[in-house]
């Protein structure tokens, strides 16, 4: 065995070791998870994983930014078996795979490695002139380590396939008569500029080494760099949600030993979101469409995940000392996430909207850690904002917000004849939540679904004073008994009525027993009425006599929209009751912006940053329609305000059902 | 008749109103009353000429603050002598304390926070789910029992004839308590607090601008009522937040609210609903708050709260 042999076994075996002593030490911190099952339903992460990964479906959203991603990650792939082949030749003292591989198969492989050693290089040449020239917004605001960290790598990823390229420029000016030269164009125009005369052994070996030299120092750098994301984030799309997007677990409260709920401490949380912090890569596409980090407010979904991961790879560090603990350890190991790593502000600022985990490239799930510390707060500590306890009390005595008599619940519907539910008679149940129980404006959107209905001839029935809230503010504020407690009780009464379809005009209804309630045994046909409202006019059940002449626009909102991917249905049914097609905002569909009221926040005071319903009204006035249509009483109140504040009460907010109703 | 003790309050000296309620409510009875601090010679007077018989005046200085042992202490002392049939208080933060404590101290029945309560009847009303519902309460026989009134319940009274008064002292231990006295504070406003007025001014968003609130302060002070404000004008920066009724702000439960350019969104509702009467003044005939007062005026607000300030003065000769 040779020297050179025995060097380059010693120089690979001792990176190895290193790189898998810092890593287990980070799997290690990420085992110290809850438990989570993220294991089952194969062909459904398959799926996901082709697509993100592999078909980089997200990334290439932003085309040039994606487009680049892709060519290095596709190069990292392909040229890892050059890497693969770089050591092989290393281990056997000279070895290359052409001795094994006839020419059809190692020519086309040399091609590979030659073509995107160079696409590589000009994507890493493209990197640089998009960080310092064009500046992307979405990562201005990362720390100074964050951007050297990025520099770093990309000048380690550009040093890699320089040196594989010198390397094979070499080879070929030495044996120039070497069939794979003209696999290689990239390294052959390399060696042409080489004057005549061989290299010195010691100046190819120079390079043979930099670049294994540079592979392990890149992959030994990895775990204490953000682009840790290299190995962690296809595993991180691998084990994301399979559920539907808008289901939260369900904590089992019956348990008395478990005294404890959500998450205290970066142990407590499940290991899959201890994962989404290591896969993170402070890219900032997350906080480009966060209502809050859009209005100056203390959450920035990119900060949670940053401060996650800082939180947890120094508890974790401490927790794995086999010695005895500091001072200092020891306050690290008693800390809890709020208030030592985020303030109260920063957990209650969310609105839950989604557009963070929708943008994250990675799959992260940053709305189920908030909602995690959440519970913790409240569960364990009874610590919410001071206004959602008058909303958490109202829930708990009269089921609904606001504290109106849950004798009252409906009744102005009943008066006006709509019938109490019955099986034998009805297909739908209509459940009318809180608002359209309640509130003034919202009566008038079940007015105008109950008109739409008649008019197509379903049959339907209302809960009356039987329905209570359906749990789902509570739950998102973090009163996990709260929120079960009122599911259940909604459930027994939805079951025991024979409830099989459920209509609702509320989003937040509608996410909530379509999604949430299976977990606790309740499995209807839940449709909220923009889908019914589609298809009854698709199926021409519905004729609109008149149609609006005025310009419309559609605000999403996050449960219907993000959530549950229902993005046609709103826009088809202005299409089938307007002359024109509803103009679109620049921030719709996926990319929707909140109204601010999400996750509890519609009982919450915004008190931080500029409004999030102001930012959205400026949008639809840009728009110059004249009316705005919703889907949801929360987004009603909030857009009216908006509107209002803006002095444009001239422009309408209607929901789709009004605007079907006016059209018969 | 039943021999009755009220537990009176003052504050800097003079007898608060809500005491006398206490004495409509024994208005047949032979009545007693104990009262704390050193300024209290005053209203001790006050009382022993609305014909209290006898009134205990803890006049040590160390009372002049509430302090929950000591108080409970030197009642109990009093009590144990006088043996009262019932003992009422007021159902103020002070009472709200001491009372139960005495009921429980002498194991009696407590009807608290009443908001109609007769000794001779022997029955009281008493709201509960946030006054969504009113419960009656009648005493049973007992050797003692205690009841709370909530303040302005009832109107103030007075008895006949004259009592007199007689200085007692407490032989509780301050020192050895483990609570202690350490200062107390007072808001600065002379307006009523919010949750606790009789009478609520409220203003929207359409006063425009925070000088403009003044308009509603003149007829507050003139009413002696509080200042509210809706969500919108504490988002436009007219009013404080401290001035926010509504869901997220504070629940009120006035005798009068009168609301100037509130269109009653369902926020503001949730916080003001229980207000026994309501006045709504909107230039908007389609207000929704229109739906929920008992009074509307259909108008420009700017005209109307002056007027009206204007007539209440003459009403009330101010």
């Amino acid at each position: 065995m040779t020297l050179f042999q025995i060097s380059t076994i010693a120089f690979v075996f001792l990176s190895l070791a290193f790189f898998s002593y810092n890593f287990s030490k980070i799997l290690k911190t990420i085992l110290m998870g809850k438990a989570r099952n993220r294991f089952g339903d194969i062909f459904k992460r398959a799926v996901v994983f082709l697509e993100q990964v592999a078909g980089h479906k997200k990334l290439l959203r932003q085309p040039g930014a994606g487009l680049l991603h892709f060519v290095i990650f596709w190069g990292f792939v392909i040229l890892t078996l050059g890497t693969v082949e770089w050591m092989f030749y290393g281990f056997t003292g000279g070895i290359s795979w052409d001795r094994y591989l006839p020419e059809f198969i190692y020519g086309p492989y040399s091609f590979s490695q030659d073509l995107f050693n160079s696409l590589v290089f000009v994507a890493i040449v493209y990197a640089f002139y998009r960080r310092i020239v064009l500046k992307p917004k979405r990562m201005a605001d990362n720390s100074a380590k964050s951007k050297a960290d990025a520099y770093l790598i990309l000048s380690l990823i550009g040093g890699l396939v320089l040196t594989n390229l010198v390397t094979h420029a070499m080879k070929i000016h030495h044996s120039p008569e070497t069939t794979f030269a003209s696999y290689q164009p990239v390294a052959s125009f390399i060696a042409s500029f080489f004057s005549e005369g061989s290299f010195s052994d010691p100046a190819v070996y120079f390079f043979w080494w930099a670049h294994l030299f540079i592979v392990f120092f890149f992959l030994n750098f990895l775990p204490f760099s953000k682009h840790l994301h290299v190995i962690v984030a296809a595993p991180n799309v691998w084990f994301s949600k399979t559920e539907p997007r808008g289901s939260l677990t369900t904590p089992d409260l019956t348990d008395e030993k478990v005294t404890a709920f959500g998450a205290t401490q970066t142990t407590d949380f499940a290991w899959k979101n201890l994962l989404d912090a290591y896969a993170c890569t402070e890219c900032g596409r997350c906080n480009e469409f966060c209502p809050t980090a859009a209005t100056g407010k203390a959450l920035k979904p990119k900060t949670l995940m940053i401060e996650m991961r800082a939180a947890i790879s120094e508890r974790g560090r401490v927790l794995q000392k086999k010695t005895a603990l500091n001072e200092a350890e020891q306050a690290i190991v008693a800390q809890e996430m709020v208030p030592a790593v985020f303030s109260d502000q920063f957990i209650w600022d969310c609105t839950t909207c989604g557009a963070c985990v929708e943008a994250c490239t990675v799959m992260i799930d940053h709305v189920d850690s908030i909602v995690e510390m959440r519970r913790a707060l409240v569960l364990n500590k009874g610590s919410n904002p001071e206004e959602a306890t008058s909303a958490f009390r109202n829930w708990e005595t009269s089921s609904n917000p606001w504290g109106f008599s849950e004798q009252s619940r409906q009744d102005w519907l009943v008066e006006k004849g709509v019938p109490l539910f019955d099986a034998s008679q009805h297909e739908y149940l209509y459940y009318i939540g809180c608002a359209g129980s309640f509130d003034d404006r919202a009566k008038k959107v079940v007015e105008s679904t109950a008109k739409v209905l008649n008019a197509a001839g379903i049959k339907f029935g209302v809960l009356g004073k039987e329905e209570k809230c359906n749990g789902e503010t509570a739950r998102r504020l973090g009163n996990e008994y709260l929120a079960q407690q009122m599911m259940t009780a909604n459930k027994d009464v939805l079951d025991q009525k024979g409830a099989k379809k459920i209509l609702t005009s509320c989003p937040h209804c509608f996410n909530s027993l379509k999604n949430e309630y299976p977990d606790i045994g309740g499995n209807y046909d839940v449709k909220h009425h923009s889908e019914l409202i589609q298809d009854l006019l698709a199926r021409g059940a519905l004729q609109p006599k008149t149609k609006m002449a005025t310009d419309v626009t559609f605000h999403d909102s996050c449960y219907i929209g993000r959530y549950n991917q229902i993005y046609d249905a709103p826009r088809d049914i202005l299409s089938a009751v307007g002359e024109n097609k509803p103009i679109e905002m620049p921030r719709s569909k996926e990319k929707g912006f909140c109204c601010g009221a999400g996750g509890g926040r519609m009982w919450l005071e915004e008190k931080t940053g500029s409004r999030i319903n102001h930012n959205r009204a400026e949008e639809i006035i840009e728009t110059k329609a004249s009316t705005v249509a919703v889907s949801c009483p929360f987004c009603m109140t909030m857009v009216t305000d908006g509107l209002k504040a803006k002095g444009r009460e001239d422009i309408q907010v209607k929901d789709l059902a009004e605007l079907v109703a006016e059209s018969l | 008749m039943k021999k009755v003790l009220i537990i009176a309050e003052q504050k800097k000296g003079s007898l608060k109103k809500a005491s006398l309620e206490l004495l409509t409510a024994a208005k047949n009875d032979e009545v007693h009353a104990i009262i704390f601090g050193s300024q209290a010679k005053a209203a001790a007077d006050e009382l022993a000429s609305k014909g209290v018989k006898e009134v205990f005046w803890i006049k040590d200085a160390k009372f002049d603050h509430y302090h929950p042992e000591a108080f409970a202490s030197a009642c109990e002392e009093v009590i144990k002598t006088l043996k009262p049939d019932y003992v009422i208080g007021t159902a103020s933060s002070q009472g709200k304390d001491l009372v139960p404590k005495l009921a429980a101290r002498f194991d009696g029945p407590l009807a608290s926070d009443c908001v109609e309560l007769s000794i001779d009847h022997a029955k009281g009303k008493h709201p509960f789910f946030s006054g969504k519902a009113l419960a009656d309460v009648a005493f049973e026989a007992s050797t003692i029992s205690f009841a709370t009134l909530r303040p302005n319940s009832l109107a103030a009274g007075a008895l006949t004839g004259a009592g007199k008064v007689t200085e007692t002292s407490s032989n509780f231990d301050f020192a050895s308590s483990p609570i202690q006295y350490q200062k107390s504070t007072e808001a600065t406003s002379d307006r009523p607090d919010l949750t606790e007025a009789g009478v609520i001014v409220s203003g929207g968003r359409s006063l425009k601008t925070k000088d403009n609130f003044k308009i509603l302060f003149d007829l507050a002070d003139t009413l002696g009522a509080a200042v509210g404000a809706s969500r919108a004008a504490v988002d436009e920066g007219l009013a404080g937040h401290d001035m926010q009724v509504g869901q997220t702000g504070k629940t009120v439960n006035p005798s009068l609210y009168l609301a100037f350019g509130i269109s009653g969104a369902i926020q503001h509702l949730a916080g003001m609903r229980t207000s026994k009467v309501i006045v709504a003044v909107n230039k908007d005939p389609n207000a929704p708050l229109f739906q929920k007062a008992n009074y509307g005026i259909v108008g420009d607000l700017f005209v109307l709260a002056p007027l009206i300030t204007e007539e209440c003065k003459k009403q009330l000769g101010k």
